[in-house]
Order: structure tokens, then sequence, then C-alpha cells
């Protein structure tokens, strides 16, 4: 049985899923050895590919749904929740 | 046998430059397209992962320079890109794509993967969000890194790269400023670009340097090849590819000629810049970047009257850290000690901007701008206020503070305030004299010019935005273009005003619109009390010529007549009669 972990998720952070917020979320969802699905308005991309987080143009106040699929996905929800709920460490 | 190859674009700074040719590739790579039989397939893939993994190597290899030179410090905006690339060269949207792409299509990996990338950047370029689009550049970056890994290319485009390090003739489709910014030091003997204009910010770079530069030569990268020897004619705009004995010693001899009278305009250097009836003008220069400063004193300045600070503000996240700064104007103050130099704040934009403080103006020449942006994040102006006066500390230089679009008393306080709460974190002892002023560059701030100078310690007028204020010109429309004149009554009267609202508060006033570097507007300049003019270090000598041949009193008398004239194309038939008349040329 695979594991499922999902939640909704809200950008705080100024300036977006930008490079240097999709660059720090990319790589911490490839330090999970689970999958991570992130859907905006019914699209969905790969949350291990850079490429694919940028063009999903999620500026502040986005809400996004976020799913992980694999045996640590509560772990890497987890961690993309703190990094989101964090700015990114923007402006730090 | 090579064949010469003569092509036209637009003359945007003077001289000759012969030498090799240096491409700098980025978009404009040939792809090799080929069909490839089934049982290669995998031999193909093997050459993607090889060119991959040299990317990831290249990508790698920059991150751990840049911490270095960083102080150890990772994680810096650029930094960030280059991890940014490297997940790139990951990512199945490019990569795995490919791959695909090789397997269904039997395609040669150069074909699949120009394919993919340009998909993605097409998708990346239909986006709304400017900076996204902007996002496609990476792309970009990172596929031809790639490709020229697959072609055996050498490895690199990096701008620092050592092949700048001999005498050498930069191609480019274009050049952004911060390129620009980071070749400038290199032995550069010319700029040739693809796209640009005369006041694009690569013909002023190169102005400011001395060298020729011939820009919007159409498809130029595809044409030169590496190593190519060519002749920049940055007086009619030529460039000659491969050029044959007879040519090369043709533009040889003419190359002389410019150098002997260019040197001839620069023998002015250490003469005195007066009129012709013995009254003293300042000329100084306006530099953009730290490497202008030698050019500056080269062509005789006696002063910066306008450092332009923006350049350390763009083509980047977030705005520079005090330490960044501090260095940067450490090194400026002392490369043209004991000169006084005038810092003007950040000069942002709409269009201009470090990310982190963009907005979406509808109309960016009336919205936030300068130290309007400055005021609603005092503590980017602050810091920048701090490393000025830091810097003048610590080389005990000659500093002034300049505001631009400063639109009336209140916001002249507010910035005072400003200054004076960062001054009072230094000790009063050590401080020295810094004055604070603001340019004179709209309606309002000409108006009240009597009010502010009781506020400011000095005034330097922007002939540039005042034109385009006083007007309602946008500079950026072709359309209205005609309308843009400094003859412009309105535009004469507004720069008597606030010379004449300086002078009863007894306080300095300079000008450092580009016409300040123009010879035909220097007897009218003069004429309205002006004694301070600021312009680009190649114009210098010009005016200095131009100076000989001024009589206070005559050009005195003329300006009063200028003032009074109804019309643009009477004061500049005005104007031609005075030249006319020095030259000996009956009107």
């Amino acid at each position: 049985m695979t594991e499922i972990a999902s939640t909704k998720l809200t950008i705080i952070n100024e300036l977006g899923l930008h490079a240097r917020a999709a660059t720090l979320l990319v790589q911490t969802a490839s330090r999970f050895s689970a999958d991570l699905y992130i859907s905006r308005d019914g699209r969905q991309i790969n949350g291990k590919s850079i490429m694919g987080v940028l063009l999903l143009t999620a500026g502040k106040g986005t809400e996004l749904d976020i799913q992980a699929v694999g045996e640590d996905c509560r772990e890497l929800i987890a961690a993309i929740e703190e990094l989101v709920k964090n700015k990114f460490g923007e402006g730090q | 046998m090579s064949q010469v190859i003569r092509l036209q674009g637009i003359a945007a700074s003077p001289g000759i430059a012969i030498a090799k040719a240096r491409a700098l590739h980025r978009t404009q790579l040939l792809v090799p397209r080929s069909k490839v039989s089934p049982q290669k397939i995998a031999g193909e893939m093997e050459r993607l992962t090889t060119a991959v993994a040299q990317a990831r190597t290249q990508i790698q290899a920059g991150i751990d320079s840049i911490v270095t030179s960083e102080n150890g410090m990772p994680g810096g905006n650029h930094t960030m890109i280059l991890h940014a690339h490297l997940l790139m060269l990951e990512d199945e949207l490019l990569i795995d794509a490919t791959r695909k792409l090789i397997e269904q299509r039997h395609i040669n990996a150069e074909w699949a993967l120009s394919t993919v990338s340009n998909d993605i950047k097409d998708q990346m370029l239909s986006l709304e969000d400017p900076y996204l689009r902007e996002r496609a550049e990476d792309i970009e970056h990172v596929s031809s890194r790639i490709m020229r890994n697959l072609l055996g290319l050498d490895e690199d485009d990096d701008l620092s790269d050592e092949k700048f390090a001999e005498d050498c003739i930069v191609v480019a489709t274009e050049l952004s400023p911060a390129e620009t910014a980071q070749l400038a030091p290199t032995p550069i003997m010319a700029f040739v670009t693809e796209t640009g204009t005369r006041t694009s910010h690569t013909a002023i770079m190169a102005q400011a340097l001395g060298i020729p530069a011939v820009l919007g030569v159409e498809n130029i990268t595809n044409i030169v090849g590496p190593e190519d020897m060519l002749i920049v004619d940055g007086l009619e705009g030529w460039v000659i590819i491969q050029p044959d004995e007879k040519m090369l010693a043709r533009y040889r001899e003419k190359s002389l000629q410019w150098h002997a009278m260019e040197k001839r305009l620069r023998d002015t250097r250490d003469q005195p810049s007066v009129t012709a009836d013995g009254v003293d003008i300042r000329l100084s220069a306006n530099i953009e970047l730290p490497s202008e400063a030698p050019f500056a004193m080269d062509y005789g300045a006696q002063a910066i009257g306008l450092y332009r600070t923006e350049f350390l503000y763009l083509d980047r996240d977030h705005p520079p850290t005090a330490e960044e700064q501090l260095r940067v104007y450490r090194h400026v103050l002392q490369a043209l000690a004991p000169r006084c130099v005038t810092f003007r704040t950040f000069d942002l934009g709409a269009d201009k901007m470090p990310r982190s403080m963009q907005s979406r103006d509808r109309n960016p020449a009336l919205g936030m701008r300068a130290i309007r942006i400055g005021l609603k994040n005092p503590d980017v102006l602050k810091t920048q206020i701090r490393a000025i006066l830091q810097a003048t500390v610590d080389t005990k230089g000659q500093a002034r503070i300049m505001f631009p679009l400063v639109s009336g008393v209140p916001e002249m306080r507010q910035l005072n305030r400003l200054v004076a709460e960062v001054r009072a974190e230094f000790d009063a002892d050590t401080l020295p004299l810094v004055p604070v002023g603001c340019m004179i560059e709209l309606p309002s701030a000409v108006l009240t010019a009597d009010l502010l100078a009781k506020e400011a310690d000095f005034f330097s007028i922007g002939t540039n935005d005042l034109i385009q204020y006083s007007l309602a010109i946008d500079r950026c429309n072709d359309d209205v273009a005609y309308l843009y004149s400094p003859y412009h009554p309105a535009v004469l009267r507004a720069i008597h005003m606030t010379v004449t609202a300086a002078n009863a508060a007894g306080i300095p006033v300079a000008i450092c619109g580009t016409i300040a570097g123009e010879p035909h507007m220097t007897p009218l300049l003069i004429g309205m009390g002006l004694r301070d003019l600021s312009m680009a270090p190649s114009a210098i000598p010009f005016i200095k010529f131009a100076l000989q041949t001024v009589n206070i009193s005559e050009v005195t008398a003329m300006a009063k007549e200028a003032l009074q004239m109804s019309t643009p194309d009477e004061v500049e038939r005005l104007a031609a009669r005075y030249m006319q008349g020095l030259a000996g040329v009956p009107s």
C-alpha cells in the first residue's frame, strides 16, 4: 500500500515561487524519496522539477494543493509546510 | 580562402579598432540536425549524459569560485541562480524530455535538446509575470551550456573567462549593463552587437571607455567565426570581417588619423577651462562605473558631477549590502582623489529595479522611481547613505550626496532627516563635511527652487528628465520625439529660474544633463549663469574648445534675448547665429 499525504498551502512570501524560492523547494523535495506533486487550478506539476515549479507562476497569495506519495511523504509535506511558513527565508 | 565581409551597423561610439573577434555565443549557436539510426540511439543518449555531467561540473566550479570570492558566504544571489541551473540539469522537463525525443524521433541530441529547450522557453516567455519571463534566459543559459559540450566547443561563455585577457573585439547578440560592466576592466578594443542604439547602455559605456562601438549589426554572431580578424569603424558604422591587406592598410591609416585628432583633444586635458574673457568654468564628468574613473581624469574632469549608483542595484534579487557598496565607493573616491565625487542615490525606475523592490507601474516615469522608492524603503536608502559616509571617512575623500527626483521641500526635509539619522551613528569629530543636495528635474522643483534652496546645500539640473517632465514627452515614444527640444523657452526659463534661485541663496548650482556636453548649447548655458557643467568624460575636451569662443558679456546678452523668445526654432536660430558669427560666417 503506497502512502499518500496531502495538504493545502498558501504562498505568503512577497516574491512568490520565484527562482530563489523554487530552488529551495526543489532542493528540499529532492532530499526525500517520496514523489511530490503540486497543483494550482487543476494544473499539476512535479515538485522536484524546477521548471515545473517556475511554470506554476505561484505569486503571493496563490493556493496550492500539495500531494506527496511514498514512504517519507509525511516528512516531506512537513518540510514543505515549514519552508512556505518561513517565507523561504526571504528578508533574512 | 577566406572572404572579406563588410556589414553596416549604427556608429555608436567613435574610433577604429583592429583585433580578433571574441564572440559571446549565448543565443545563436547553430544546431546541427541529423537523423540517427536505431542502433546509434544508445550512443546519442550517452553523449547527452556526458554533456550534462560536464555541465554539472562547470556550474559547480562556478559556485565554488563565487563562494570563495564572497568570503565563504554561500547562498548569495549569484550562487542561488547557479543552484537553480544545477537543478535544471536534473529537470525531467528538460533532460528526460530530450531523451524521449531522441528515442521517439530518432534525432541527434543537439536537435532534441534545442527543440525541448525552445519549447520551455516559449512557455516561459508567454507568462504574464515579467520576472518569470526573464527565467527563459536561465533555460537558454543551461541548454546552451549542454549544447556547447555536445558540440565540443570551448566550454565557457563566462565573461570573467580568461579569453578576454588579451586585446579583442567583443561580438554579442546584446550586452546587458551588468555584462558590459563585467567586461569593462578587460582589454576590450571595441563592442559589436546585434541590437542596441546610440543611446543604449553599451554605447554609453563604449564612449566612456573611449573605444569604438558598432551596434545593430544584424546576425553578426552567426557570421563571425572564432578568432576572425575584425575591423570596427565606429566613425562610420562598419564592421569588416577577415579584411585583406589593402583594407588593413587603409584602416591603420584611418586609425592613426583618428588617434592624432583624439590626442589633440586630449592634450587639452591640462589646459584650464576658461572662457575667452578669462572666467573659470568647472567641467566635471558623469560616470556610472568605477572603471570609468581613469577615463574621466584622462579627459581632464575636475570632479565627478554625477556618479550614477543604479548599476549596483540591477540584475539581482536584493539591494546591495552596505559592505558591497562601501568597497565600490571607497575605490571610486580613492581613484579620483582629491576630486570631489557627487554620489547620486539610486535612481531606479520600474524598469530598472532589484527584483525584490519591483512594482508594476502603468506609467513608470510618473510612478515609483528614485527617492520615492527610497522613502518607501528608508532602510535601503539609509544603507546607501551610510556606505557613502563611511567611504568618505575611510578615504578622507570629498563627497557630496545628491537626491534625484525631489519634488519639493517636504521630500527634501524627509531626506535631510534620513541623512541626519545616519550621521548620528558616526563619531561627529571624524565625519567630514558632506554636502547634501538635490537634482532639479521636476517642474515642481523648479517652481519652488527658491524654497528648496533653503533646504539643500546644492542643486544640479538634470535636463533629460526636466525636458521630459516639462514638455510631457515620453522619451521612449518615437511619435512624440519631435517635441523634445532643449531650446524650448520653458526649458530655458526653468534652467534660468533654478540658477537665479541658487545664486540668490548662495548655493552652488550645476547642470548634468546631456546638453551640458553639447557644444552648441554651451554659450546659452554659460549665458544663463551656469559655471559648472557635468557631462560624459569624452565630451569634456569639446566643451573646453567651445568655451574658448565664449565671451561672458556676449553670451549673457544672447541668453537674455533667448529667454524672451516664443518658440524653440527662434532660440535654435539665435544659437546657430552665435556659432556662425564666431566662425566668421555671415548670417
